[in-house]
């Protein structure tokens, strides 16, 4: 991290900028914003996880006193989804309910009291359907139709697509190994349940809600209700995580705005937990298979991968979900001939979608177990398995994806050198292991979701003759401190201190257009926005200066705040006076920067999922002691070693990592978004949704690699959700080493561990 | 999820709490509110008057009187768990109440509390609307049980921590009510406290309170509480395990095994303790004591987790917690 020293602002451990605000409880989130004569709504869900609707009658609720608005299905029959090809939700259900949830009505009334008193007074017939439940029920049951719009039986979409020479791949293989995978649902389990407070008045619809892409859910209100989107404003309050829950238009914001319409009164719905349980677009259930060749050392010749997504009711991103499935596969190790197969179904449950590490973490789980398999039958070492075929920078895929910087090698060698990888794998006492996983993801999808040629961010920035800056930014801070990175990045490039840099962030109306926070992309594409622009101002005030000065412009520099010429120690001004000068000369202290990604589609259909202009890597060891007699597992310590570019802000960076290996954890021993027959969520709230509290977590250490990336905002790349790739099959690896047993399905329970410990003494 | 509006009356003293419990039907005691108002919530219980004891210093005493210690009920399950007198003097019950929910909730949670709290079932602690997906339960007033499909009764499991230790070490609780105009109250043994009934789990009365615990210190007694439960931190037990003994020359005397979370009250593991009773320490009596106390049991599913490995719980720690009370590891 040696280059940091060149810098001012970045590269340094600085707390976020809404930390205080968070902690005190003074930060106004989207449930805290207080509205005058502000109504509250409820939604109507349904009992049933498959029933048509044979009538809904709202005249007792619309009488009851209180109450000021009732809306149905019928308000605003109009589909949407995140995903062009996924048009498959309304609102609120028209002529069919799909899951237990499923949203059917809302009230907005005087008081939550009210409200629910009301719902009560709806009354909706139902013609029950058979549900499926199972997804190879689905695969194959053509008498039943979940989404009218499939072909063949539930089947949302299948894939297949083969990526160099299978055939001769396996041939030259010295062994092949197959293995089948599971890894079931788990829920993004984010603090903050989704709220959103809609009003309208004057032809124009405002909504403040939890959304990590206001401009997704300002494209999507316009369609439905039929409004221009310049007659919508979305603003995203304070927000406490999303994880991918609130990464796409959800019911609630429609609810909201209809209701707001159609009383005239502002009107806020906020989520109980159990609502956000059944909202969920989480993670998917997927079954895979995997199928690898390697020679004898244990190069990879071939894969050849199958995945099965259980989609719940509804598309949500689910096409991209099943297409990242098989694309993030090939790397970080070489593989020279690679194919995939994979569908994704519909069934009676609330809707999967994106969750941290979209799309990757299953089949990483399935990948990083199935290659210390592999290892394992060869009597070879895991990490030298995976050194052996570890990729190198500007590299390209099978699949054709440009990996430009990589220090997944790098991330290797920390890792096992933390853990101490030679002297204790395989030699730890019966019951105690180390396992090692490795993962790589994307910094930001290459295009947007929909097909457009704009720029993914666009920046703003502005300087005032008292030197402060101000930043616009339409980048959504979610949690993860992008706020605090725009202002570290603009303050930087344009040689000010950070105090004097505010950003004004996620508002459809006063900042330029920016995708929203998903795939990882925010640092990376605002944060090279705002570097564009903050660059640019700063040769405006440069050259304004030198004219006034009579300077040449080359001469002259900003730094920490004030304006230099070069070889003399004491400044020329300040900041805020070149401010003052520059404006004299007539010139508006204003600047616009962008990003677009270059163009990386591979060449092939579903080429353009996958690609990304830069790329994380990393690598990570768990510590695990097994009780065999009680089944439990104990993980002690997890190593992270990731390399993210460049560490822009070590304290966050790290902080990161930690949340995203904790998640993991969680998914691998305690999390499961589990339904008991008949479709019913096993416990949608945080005591039978068993996320692990601090006192339950690892020691999780975190090492941040830096191979600066050559097109990241000063070298950055993303960390959030790459970090949480390698937890889960670490931990697994590391349990086969405390116990010669292998999982292939998660979560895992002791129950299994103890029937796997048993199936062993049988069959050793 | 919001509370049903609340009548909730402040008395000034335990006589004016019994009062109040007496003159109003429904009247409900709040002590911590840490079980009560999620049960409120989730419009598991009617909505009648709350007598908020959480100021009455009558139930907040926590000392040696004459040969018992004494524990009031309105004591909060985090000093239970951190007092020294307890720690030295009732192990099983101090690991018990430090056990019991997670710490935030044993700041607020009181021992009364613990001991009357509502047994509960994965088809009956959820909210109106999931419940409304299934129709009533046996415990709602329905005639299906959703856990043990064509059961007659309700196997709602008992999840409280402190209850079985505090039976191994022969509590007894007084229980109080208002009668002919003054406070009336009778000590009974904390087992006859519970039925075994998921629908009706306590023996008290409506108008009762059970205001305080009365431990008989005995010198040389051993005791030990174990808790299976998925996540450490915060989760009711799975299996839960109390055993307290005096040993004499390696013999055990006065073995008692009370065990959670198996059924509806706390049940006796009765063939395990006859089996010790008497019986010199040893790996392979231990190890058959284990089986009597799995083979006890009879969970259902109900609980998170599967009932056999519940019942194995059971054997694994009560031979760990045995083994280690005599042998000190």
């Amino acid at each position: 991290m040696g280059e940091k020293n060149e810098y001012r602002c970045i590269g340094r451990n600085t707390p976020r900028t809404d930390g205080l605000a968070k902690v005190t409880g003074s930060a106004l989130f989207s449930a805290d914003i207080q509205v005058s004569r502000c109504l509250t709504g409820k939604i109507l869900r349904s009992p049933h996880a498959h029933a048509r609707i044979l009538s809904i009658d709202t005249k007792k609720a619309e009488a009851l006193p209180g109450v000021k608005a009732v809306v149905t299905g019928a308000d605003a029959p109009v589909r949407y989804g995140i995903l062009p090809v996924s048009q498959d939700e309304y609102p609120l259900a028209v002529d069919k309910v799909r899951f237990i949830g499923d949203e059917v009505a809302a009230v907005a009334a005087i008081d939550e009291a009210t409200a629910l008193q009301a719902l009560d007074l709806i009354d909706v017939r139902y013609e029950v359907l058979p549900a499926i439940l199972d997804p190879r029920e689905a695969l194959v049951r053509d008498d039943v139709k979940i989404q009218e719009r499939t072909q063949e039986a539930n089947i949302e979409r299948r894939i297949h697509l083969v990526f160099g020479d299978m055939e001769k791949g396996f041939a030259e293989a010295d062994y092949i190994r197959e293995d089948r995978f599971f890894k079931d649902a788990a829920s993004h389990a984010f603090l903050e349940p989704h709220s959103a407070l809609a009003q309208f008045s004057d032809g124009k619809l405002t909504l403040r809600t939890s959304t990590q892409v206001p401009h997704y859910v300002q494209r999507a209100l316009s369609k439905v209700l039929g409004i221009p989107a310049d007659k919508i404003r979305v603003i995203k309050p304070v927000l406490g995580g999303g994880f991918g829950g609130k990464g796409e238009p959800l019911p609630l914001e429609f609810a909201a705005s209809l209701l707001a319409i159609k009383s005239g009164l502002p009107v806020r719905i906020t989520h109980s937990r159990e609502e956000v349980f059944l909202t969920h677009r989480g993670r998917h259930p997927v079954e895979m298979t995997l199928k690898t060749g390697v020679k004898k050392d244990g190069t990879i010749t071939a894969v050849q991968f199958n995945s099965l997504l259980d989609g719940g009711a509804y598309g949500s991103y689910g096409v991209v979900t099943m297409i990242y499935s098989g694309q993030l596969l090939t790397a970080p190790y070489r593989v020279p001939a690679f194919s995939f197969d994979s569908a994704r179904v519909f069934t009676n449950k609330p809707p999967c979608g994106a969750q941290r590490g979209h799309g990757g973490v299953q089949p990483r789980f399935a990948f990083e177990v199935h290659l210390d398999r592999i290892a394992a039958d060869l009597g070879l070492d895991p990490l030298e398995v995976r050194y052996r075929n570890a990729i190198d920078p500007n590299t390209v895929t099978v699949n054709e994806l440009r990996i430009t910087s990589c220090a997944f090698k790098e991330c290797l060698d920390k890792v096992a050198e933390t853990v101490d990888w030679k002297e204790k794998r395989g030699k730890l006492p019966y019951g105690k292991g180390i396992g090692l996983a490795g993962g790589f993801y994307v910094t930001g999808a290459a295009y947007p979701i929909y097909a457009n040629p704009m720029p993914h961010s666009q920046a703003q920035i502005r300087v005032d003759r008292d030197g402060g800056v101000t930043v616009f930014s339409g980048a959504s801070d979610i949690g993860q401190g992008s706020d605090t990175l725009l202002m570290m990045i603009t303050a930087e490039a344009l040689g000010v201190p950070e105090q004097s840099v505010r950003v004004v962030s996620a508002d459809t109306e006063t900042t330029p257009v920016d995708l929203g926070s998903y795939s990882s992309r925010v640092t990376f594409m605002a944060g090279n926005a705002c570097r564009q622009a903050a660059l640019e101002i700063r040769d405006h005030l440069l050259a304004a200066c030198a004219a006034q000065l009579a300077r040449n412009q080359k001469t002259l520099t900003i730094t920490g705040g004030y304006l230099f010429e070069h070889g003399k120690e004491e400044p020329l001004m300040t900041f805020a006076e070149a401010a003052v000068l520059a404006e004299a000369a007539g010139v508006a202290l204003c600047a616009m920067g962008s990003y677009r990604p270059p163009e990386l589609a591979g060449s092939y259909k579903f080429g353009g999922v996958g690609p990304s202009p830069a790329y994380s890597f990393g690598a990570q060891t768990a510590e695990v002691e097994v009780d065999t007699e009680t089944g439990e597992i104990r993980v002690t310590k997890i190593h992270c070693a990731h390399d993210l570019g460049f560490a822009l802000n070590p304290l966050t960076a790290s902080g990161q990592a930690e949340g995203a290996v904790v998640m993991g954890f969680g998914e691998t021993l305690l999390e499961h978004h589990a339904f008991l027959p008949g479709g019913r969520h096993s416990g949608p709230n945080f005591l039978d949704y068993k996320v692990p509290t601090f006192l339950d977590v690892p020691e999780v250490d975190v090492t941040l690699v830096e191979s600066v990336d050559p097109c990241g905002p000063y070298g950055a790349k993303e960390i959030g959700e790459g970090s949480l790739h390698p937890s889960l099959p670490a931990i697994v690896n590391a349990i086969y080493d405390a116990i010669g047993c292998w999982f292939h399905e998660l979560p895992l329970t002791p129950e299994k561990v103890l029937a796997a410990i048993a199936k062993k003494k049988e069959a050793p | 999820m919001i509370l049903p509006e609340l009548d909730v009356r402040t008395p000034a003293s335990l006589s004016d709490a019994l009062q109040m419990m007496a003159e109003f039907p429904g009247a409900r005691p709040l002590a911590g509110g840490t079980d009560l108002l999620v049960l409120l919530k989730q419009r598991l219980l009617p909505v009648g008057p709350l007598i908020d004891l959480g100021r009455l210093a009558e139930l907040e005493t926590l000392g040696t009187v004459g040969e018992n210690l004494v524990i009031g009920a309105g004591v909060t399950l985090c000093e239970v768990g951190e007092n020294t007198l307890v720690r030295n003097l009732f192990p099983a019950l101090s690991e018990a109440a430090a056990a019991a929910a997670g710490p935030n909730l044993r700041n607020m949670g009181t021992i009364g509390g613990n001991l009357c709290l509502f047994p509960r079932c994965l088809y009956y602690n959820q909210s109106r609307f999931w419940r409304s997906t299934l129709g009533n339960c046996l415990k709602t007033g329905g005639e299906s049980c959703f856990a043990v499909p064509g059961s007659l009764r309700c196997y709602a499991c008992f999840s409280a921590d402190c209850p079985p230790p505090l039976i191994a070490l022969g509590a007894k609780v007084s229980v109080a009510r208002w009668c002919d105009g003054q406070v009336g109250s009778r000590l009974i043994p904390l087992e006859d406290l519970y039925r075994n009934d998921g629908v009706r789990p306590l023996t008290l009365n409506p108008d009762e309170l059970v205001t305080a615990i009365y431990l008989p210190v005995r010198e040389g007694l051993r005791s030990a509480y174990g808790k299976y439960r998925r996540r450490a931190s915060i989760d009711f037990p799975l299996a839960g395990v109390a055993v307290s003994f005096v040993l004499e020359e390696n013999r055990f005397k006065d073995i008692v095994v009370v065990l959670g979370a198996m059924a509806s009250a706390p049940i006796m593991a009765r063939e395990a303790m006859t089996l010790l009773e008497g019986r010199e320490y040893g790996k392979e009596v231990l190890e058959a004591a284990a089986e009597q106390v799995a083979r006890g049991t009879h969970p259902v599913r109900n609980q998170p987790g599967s009932p056999e490995h519940r019942r194995h719980m059971t054997r694994i720690l009560f031979r760990r917690m045995v083994a280690k009370l005599v042998t000190g590891d």
